[in-house]
């Protein structure tokens, strides 16, 4: 792991696009719902009271100021994630702001989880979770492509057994 | 002695002794006479039973919590065969717990104080996992309870070190010790050592200056009331800490039995419990700022399996395998605990100085280094904590860096061991010392996991 935090996305096995996408699909539709009932108690209170109707808009522009850091933030934050297999280790790395590099080795993996939700299945994409005897290790990589999460773990399982040093 | 008490065939289910039922009903009595008690009060005596209620009420309890308590050692049984232990219980609710040998971690004995009046005492078995892990058969007599104690670890041991390599234990599992008190003796704390202790301890210089603080907030203020609660609510918490330490650690011994090390505490309840090595995650060694004066520090040990339980204070209770003592003491239970370990290792990465905006006075105390056998690092001046985790318990290795970080050029290291008292890290080294330290524990972690298994594959 030689400075991986400026070394570029050469080397690192990039996760699926479509993260973003989900990411951005589900946070607009919070968002719109959100809005819906903030908008349906303000103007309740605008035909009530003597507010004026310029209110309405406070809302609709904090949403799509939202919206707009989402459709910002999605794409970037995916392309910061990545994961690089190597001889002993398995390397992970994630954020932009607050930057992270994991190394877990093969033989200290207790177990390796894949999770997908109704839409990441639709997307065709799963979370891949690695677990060692330290809940530290914290280690979730959201987002890799179906085929190629069950062959990480295929190939994890494998190495951690063949490499396996017990607690 | 208990019924069936030829512990060489323990595949039949058992009871525990038949005092346990006087033991459970004392605790039920208590429970229903303060209930029944309370009922009475609320009632205001208006229930027409005047004086009597008091003593028929108490009666009453005591009937009530012996019949439960009778109920409940009547229907509890437990079983030890070649694979597993297990313990059933439940009038009603029948609840089955079993605990399979592989997945033991640990077998304790603790004397309530209570039990301890009839010589009882209870055995907790720990395994792997959760807050749910803790298996209790209560109450046996003492001496049963250590037999079944060195049967339970001897099986274990011959489960783990049979199908999981466990690292670095011996080849033959020498007998273990029946009785309490054997083995070698590695420190015995007297009682005045540790109340001398607590009473420089920073929990208690806290307490009393609230208490001299609130005395004089209240002459300034003139209100001698207030002053009175303040004094007498800080004396009652300076006296509960050093009364629970000094009850806690009483006669307190460690020693070293076959595997592990045994710590026996106790003045009222007392406890034995057993650490044993290959489950050693790590060690912290605790050197608070008055204790650092006189030379005098605090060894904890991380143990795999009893991470996750209690409140903070427990945890470090549970944790600490030396209360007090000196350096020399120490550095020798950290080498038993890890083998070869030191404290103060020669190759060190300090902070940057660039991080005083995280901690202003701190940042000149963190360090990380290693050596061969494990990665240490240290931190704090108020109380200074040294962690010390062996290279092939290192789970992992992490970097990290925020935005401050980032714009003074600093990043922090990690590196992961099981959830415990012991935190190995560098915060804010500078970036590419963060990354050389990460990459040279990694490559040190993998090499002494290849040992181990070379060891594994040569001895199995």
């Amino acid at each position: 792991m030689a400075d991986p935090f400026d070394s570029g996305d050469a080397g690192w096995t990039p996760i699926s696009p479509r993260l973003a996408t989900a990411r951005l699909l589900v946070g607009s539709l919070v968002t719109v719902a959100v809005l819906a009932l903030v908008l349906a108690i303000v103007t309740s209170i605008v035909a009530t009271t003597a507010l004026s109707a310029w209110w309405l808009t406070l809302p609709v522009a904090l949403a799509v100021l939202v919206v707009s850091w989402l459709a910002w933030w999605a794409p970037r934050n995916r392309r910061s994630w990545g994961y690089r297999e190597q001889d002993e280790e398995l390397v992970v790395r994630c954020g932009i702001a607050f930057r992270r590099v994991v190394s877990v080795p093969y033989g200290r993996m207790q177990f390796v989880d894949l999770q997908a939700g109704p839409l990441a299945r639709r997307l065709g994409f799963t979370s891949v979770s690695l677990h060692t005897a330290s809940t530290r290790t914290a280690s979730t990589v959201p987002g890799v492509p179906h085929e190629e999460a069950l062959r990480l773990r295929q190939r994890l399982t494998e190495l951690g057994e063949s490499r396996g040093a017990g607690l | 002695m208990a019924p069936g008490s030829d512990h060489a065939t323990l595949a039949v289910g058992q009871r525990t002794h038949p005092l346990t039922a006087v033991v459970l009903g004392l605790g039920w009595s208590a429970a229903a006479v303060v209930g029944l008690v309370s009922t009475l009060f609320q009632d205001g005596g208006r229930g027409g039973w005047g004086i009597f209620g008091l003593p028929a009420a108490a009666g009453g309890g005591l009937v009530l919590g012996s019949l439960i308590g009778w109920l409940s050692w009547r229907f509890t049984t437990f079983v030890i065969d070649d694979q597993e232990a297990r313990v059933d219980s439940g009038i009603l609710w029948k609840k089955s717990r079993r605990v399979p040998f592989e997945r033991l971690q640990s077998v304790d004995i603790h004397e309530p104080l209570v039990a301890r009046v009839f010589g009882l005492a209870e055995l907790h078995l720990d395994s792997a996992g959760g807050s749910e892990s803790r298996t209790t058969v209560r109450y046996l007599t003492l001496a049963r309870a250590n037999e079944l104690r060195a049967l339970l670890l001897r099986r274990a041991h011959a489960a783990t070190t049979g199908e999981v390599d466990s690292g670095d234990s011996p080849l033959a599992a020498p007998p273990a010790p029946a009785a309490a008190g054997e083995g070698e003796v590695v420190a015995e704390v007297p009682p005045s050592r540790v109340l001398v202790g607590t009473l420089l301890s920073l929990e208690l210089a806290g307490a009393v200056i609230v208490a001299v603080g609130a005395l004089i907030a209240s002459v300034w203020f003139a209100a001698p009331v207030a002053a009175l609660g303040g004094v007498v609510g800080a004396a009652f918490w300076a006296f509960q800490i050093v009364g629970r330490r000094v009850l806690d650690q009483w006669g307190y011994r460690l020693s070293r039995v076959p595997h592990g090390l045994r710590i026996e505490r106790g003045l009222l309840s007392r406890t034995s419990e057993t650490v044993p090595f290959d489950r050693v995650q790590g060690v912290a060694v605790v050197e608070p700022i008055i204790w650092r004066q006189l030379g005098w520090r605090r060894a904890l040990v991380s143990v795999a399996g009893t991470g996750g339980t209690g409140d903070a204070g427990d945890r470090e209770k549970a944790a600490t395998v030396l209360p007090i003592a000196d350096p020399w003491l120490a550095q020798r239970v950290v080498d038993l605990l890890v083998p070869g370990a030191i404290e103060e290792v020669q190759d060190r990465h300090r902070s940057s100085s660039a991080s005083w905006v995280f901690a202003p006075i701190g940042w000149r105390y963190r360090w990380i280094g290693m050596d061969d056998v494990a990665v240490v690092s240290r931190h704090g001046w108020l109380t200074r904590r040294t962690s010390i985790v062996p290279h092939r318990k290192n789970q992992s290795v992490a970097v990290e860096q925020g935005p401050l970080q980032r714009r003074l050029g600093v990043a922090s290291v990690a590196v992961h061991s099981p959830d415990g008292p012991v935190d190995v890290a560098g915060p804010h080294l500078r970036r590419a010392e963060a990354f050389t330290v990460a990459v040279e524990a990694s490559r040190r972690s993998r090499a002494s996991a290849d040992q181990a298994s070379m060891r594994s594959g040569s001895s199995s």
